[in-house]
């Protein structure tokens, strides 16, 4: 599916959260720089992948880093 | 269509999904917009998609958003038919593919076993490139 306009995006990401099966969804953007006026997040990309990874161990019960004690 | 506005309305929208994204603006974006811990912003080009496979193969029962880019995707097209292919649908199904893959140590012996259904897409997760 190729969407180009917000309101087809809507309706097609609303399809993909709510509706199982893969959904694979192109979506035609403008060229932007606008995320570089934006402020960036002070998180580390390495502190971002242990917080998702103790996310998961949280939330699904299971051990995925178990150190090295 | 601006990729922050749809980043914008999606946000507030999401709770317990993974989120897996790449790299450069939409990252920024992301990262500046959702502050959750299931957001996995990978900062690299090339295996967002092959990080949210793994993910909707191990995990298939949370539902698995990745963002990609174009250049993210052309670097590492192969995921495309790998993702069709292992078809993630349920924990037996992904032990059964992870014994083969020891058993053979090859990938292409892998996706010859399996018949290729593309373009038709297998049921079970989300995924939505940029």
């Amino acid at each position: 599916m190729t969407v180009s306009e917000l309101e087809e995006f809507k309706r097609e990401a609303t399809r993909a959260l709510n509706q199982a099966g893969l959904r694979f969804v192109v979506c035609k953007i403008e060229e932007s720089l606008g995320h570089r006026t934006l402020t960036r997040s002070n998180v580390d990309l390495l502190e971002t992948k242990y917080r998702f990874v103790r996310y998961l161990e949280r939330t699904e019960g299971k051990a995925i880093f178990q150190g090295r004690g | 269509m601006i990729r922050y506005a749809c980043f914008e309305w999606l946000a507030p929208l999401l709770t317990d999904q993974l989120v897996v994204t790449s790299l450069s603006g939409q990252r920024v974006e992301w990262g500046h917009l959702s502050k959750r811990d299931a957001d996995l912003n990978l900062g690299s080009m090339g295996n967002a998609l092959a990080v949210g496979i793994g993910l909707a193969l191990a995990l298939p029962h949370r539902k698995v958003l990745v963002f990609e880019s174009d250049g993210s995707v052309l670097l590492s097209l192969f995921n495309l038919p790998t993702l069709v292919n292992l078809n993630p649908q349920t924990w037996r199904y992904l032990s059964s593919i992870t014994k083969r893959i020891a058993a053979l140590g090859s990938a292409t012996r892998v996706r010859r076993r399996e018949k290729p259904i593309w373009p038709q897409l297998p049921e079970g997760r989300a995924l939505i490139r940029w």
